[in-house]
């Protein structure tokens, strides 16, 4: 067997245009990271655009305008007999806060610009455990320090209520004192208010790993960019995103070209036996067919994973020299409802790299199986990477469509790695899920390719 | 006696209504060069590719040195050396690569086996040369190579001279001759040429529209083609002269009417023609010929002609003599 599948070798590895697929998968990988950086560049620049435009907005002006139209609001109320003290005493206090925030030069980032409108604009004492009076000082001297000591002192005994997260954040003051966050730009004071907003309306499984993953950012100082929050990612890892991370997490998506690659040669291994008239050859041997077959296909199934190793060691190099090595060492964190699990970065990128392999593996076997019918190469090579391109775009439409039906089709499984971060085609479309469709079809296409093989007549 | 080889027993193949091979029935020997014997489209190629397992067996069985090959295709593969139809290799390795191919699929072919075959067939100097420079003929030796690689006990071949050159055909003759007579090997040789089965084999089966008509030995093919031999050339001095003494000598003889309608006289010119006697005067014909010399008629030559050749028979044999491909 081992003799069949080094022929299978021999054979297409002396050939020129094997070689030549080859020599293109690395160039065009090459070139896609490439891209990426080039894309990582633009983006840094980007960025600095956009806090430039924030920088101008509202601030003193805007206060200032507010004054003034409060200030109007204040005299018609004065002239007007009916209206009562209560309004007028409103009134006065946002004037009070907006003159406070001039005067004191707060802008809407500062730390204390929601504390002035809870402290001054505020007529009741609403929250029991501060006096207004000890906070104003705090504002008076811009003393963050101070306020949050303040405040983890009053707050003592509160605890935050936490659902499917037993260990953690209890009561972020006592957590700022211990982690002496006392520098208000500190990421993770925003973040922590938030966390209790958060964790005290978190319902949803949504929601609640929102709030894990929240917690364990902050318990590990992992800054978020703005996209997860929109996009609710609930990976994250233990580290700040480098552009290796960047740059070697996104490199799986590369495994599309091998797929390419594996079809062309799961469509010539077969097909061209018959267009060369060898197969003639081939089967005169003491070999069955059964043992032919088998082991051309166990050298599509090898030579997608050597594909597969060789390009994750291909695209580790290049974003070494890219990127830098930053992260390299870096832990991934998954959120699931289950709790934490966590595995080093490059072994959650060679996961995702194996879970494209099966993808490969599947259409591979779909191409192999095309090719043990076909009567040209072309013709397999051609109907197997046009199968492989329609699929995916019929995948789409259908679940588009809400065609639930769509998502027992072999296209609609194949992106593992896709589905593993919650990109499936279809709600609650696991993993494990596809991975069984795969391996059903998997079977079928190769019990196709045995039959068509062993049974046809030459 | 000598063992059987290949054991073919009511074989029968359809291809959709077609029926192809008739119940067709042969066995050879170990050490004969058989040849296979038939117009195109005969069943030849069909009963080869159902020994060799490119086609599956509708009814009957097939055994290769005891071995049904349908039972036990491996074990009686391992005895076979074959090549079907066109020499097709992988063109874009090297000879010696493609001979490599095969040697791992089959037990026990070392590296000096294979550089033996390749001196056998006069490849040696081209071996390392891809098979897409090849001509026919060298793809033709390539595979022949390959089929004697294992040393099998059987060897078929499929129209082989295909594409060789005389002195090739020549060389190929030897070496199978060879490994028949010395080496004990069965070799199955199908041709539709006559000519080159008289020379290669030492029997012939005729198939004919699936249906195996004779297995002879060539020699006896021969003495029944040599045996009724009564046409007589002539290179004489005077044709027309000639004519009128043996119409004469014919007209007097002493045997029933029915033989003597046979009698024919073909006139090509002055100097040369051809008489087609009764059989039972040619041992006679001394006289006619004295007769002749008497009456001054110079008789430069006289030659038996065989009326009959051996590609005459297989025609005859094969009943529709190729006109449509059956």
């Amino acid at each position: 067997m081992l003799n069949l599948i080094k022929n299978e070798y021999i054979k297409l590895f002396k050939r020129g245009s094997v070689i030549a697929a080859v020599i293109v998968m690395f160039v065009l990988s090459l070139g896609i990271m490439m891209i990426f950086k080039a894309a990582e560049i633009l983006e840094d620049e980007l960025t600095y655009m956009t806090e430039d435009g924030e920088v101008i907005g509202e601030g003193k002006e805007f206060y200032e305008a507010r004054v003034t139209v409060l200030k109007e609001r204040l005299e018609e109320l004065e002239k007007d007999s009916k209206s009562n003290t209560k309004d007028m005493e409103a009134v006065k206090r946002s004037i009070a806060v907006f003159e406070y925030l001039i005067e004191k030069d707060i802008s809407e980032e500062d730390w204390r610009y929601s504390l002035v409108f809870e402290v001054i604009g505020n007529k009741e004492e609403k929250d029991e455990d501060i006096s207004k009076q000890e906070v104003k000082e705090f504002l008076d001297n811009n003393d963050f320090e101070g306020y949050v000591r303040y405040k983890a002192q009053v707050t003592k005994d509160q605890e935050i209520k936490y659902v499917n997260c037993d260990d953690g954040i209890k009561n972020i003051y006592a957590f700022m004192v211990e982690n002496e966050i006392f520098d208000s730009s500190d990421w993770r004071y925003e973040a922590l208010t938030n966390l209790e907003a958060m964790a005290q309306n978190a319902a949803s499984d949504r929601e609640i790993k929102r709030v894990m993953a929240l917690n364990y950012r902050i318990l590990n100082n992992i800054q978020y960019s703005t996209d997860d929050i929109v996009e609710d990612i609930f990976e994250v890892t233990d580290e700040t995103e480098t552009p290796f991370m960047y740059g070697f997490g996104s490199s799986a998506g590369i495994m599309v070209i091998l797929c390419g690659i594996v079809i062309i040669f799961a469509g010539i291994i077969v097909a061209s036996e018959h267009t060369d008239g060898t197969i003639k050859f081939l089967i005169t041997n003491p070999v069955s067919r059964g043992k032919i077959i088998v082991s051309k296909y166990l050298t599509i199934v090898s030579l997608s994973a050597i594909g597969m190793v060789t390009l994750f060691v291909f695209n580790f190099i290049v974003c070494c020299i890219l990127f830098g090595t930053e992260g390299i060492n870096a832990v991934h964190l998954k959120v699931t409802m289950d709790g934490i699990t966590q595995m080093p970065v490059i072994l959650n990128i060679l996961i995702k790299y194996v879970l494209e392999m099966v993808g490969v593996i599947a259409y591979g076997t779909m191409a192999f199986a095309i090719s043990s019918f076909a009567k040209s190469t072309a013709v397999a090579v051609a109907v197997g990477i046009m199968s492989s391109m329609a699929g995916s775009m019929v995948s789409t439409v259908l679940a588009q469509m809400h065609q639930d039906w769509g998502r027992y089709l072999i296209f609609s499984n194949t992106s593992l790695s896709t589905i593993m971060e919650n990109g499936a085609y279809y709600p609650n479309q696991s993993v494990t899920f596809a991975l069984t469709t795969v391996v059903v079809y998997v079977i079928i296409f190769f019990t196709i390719a045995y039959d068509g093989f062993t049974r046809k007549e030459i | 006696m000598m063992e059987t080889a290949i054991k073919i027993q009511n074989l029968n193949k359809s291809f959709g209504k077609k029926h192809i091979i008739k119940d067709l029935s042969m066995e050879l020997k170990a050490g004969e060069v058989f040849g296979f014997l038939g117009p195109n489209g005969a069943g030849k190629t069909t009963t080869i590719k159902m020994i060799v397992g490119m086609l599956h067996l509708e009814s009957g069985s097939i055994e290769v040195c005891g071995v049904d090959v349908e039972k036990d295709f491996e074990k009686a593969m391992a005895n076979i050396g074959a090549i079907v139809e066109n020499p097709e290799m992988y063109k874009y390795l090297t000879g010696m690569d493609n001979l490599k191919q095969y040697a791992r699929m089959r037990k026990g072919v070392t590296k000096e086996r294979i550089d033996e075959v390749v001196e056998l067939v006069g490849l040696s100097n081209r071996i390392n040369e891809k098979v897409k420079k090849y001509s026919l003929g060298m793809r033709q030796r390539l595979g022949v190579a390959q089929a004697i690689l294992h040393k099998p006990k059987v060897l078929i071949l499929d129209e082989p001279s295909n594409g060789l050159d005389p002195a090739g055909i020549k060389q190929l003759r030897d070496i199978l001759k060879n490994l028949a007579h010395n080496e004990g090997v069965c070799v199955l040789v199908s041709s539709h040429l006559m000519s080159e089965m008289e020379l290669m084999c030492d029997r012939v089966g005729i198939i004919a529209e699936g249906k195996l008509l004779d297995i002879k030995t060539i020699d006896d093919m021969t003495r029944a083609v040599t045996a009724d031999v009564n046409v007589i050339a002539y290179h004489v001095t005077d044709a027309s002269k000639a004519k009128e003494i043996v119409d004469e000598y014919v007209a007097a003889l002493d045997i029933d009417e029915e033989s003597k309608t046979i009698y024919k006289f073909n006139v090509q010119d002055n100097e040369h023609f051809d008489v087609e006697f009764p059989v039972q005067i040619v041992d006679e014909l001394w006289k006619l010929n004295k007769k002749l010399a008497m009456a001054d008629v110079g008789l430069i030559s006289i030659c038996p002609q065989e009326n009959r050749k051996l590609e005459d028979v297989f025609i005859e044999m094969t009943a529709n003599g190729g006109d449509q491909i059956a």
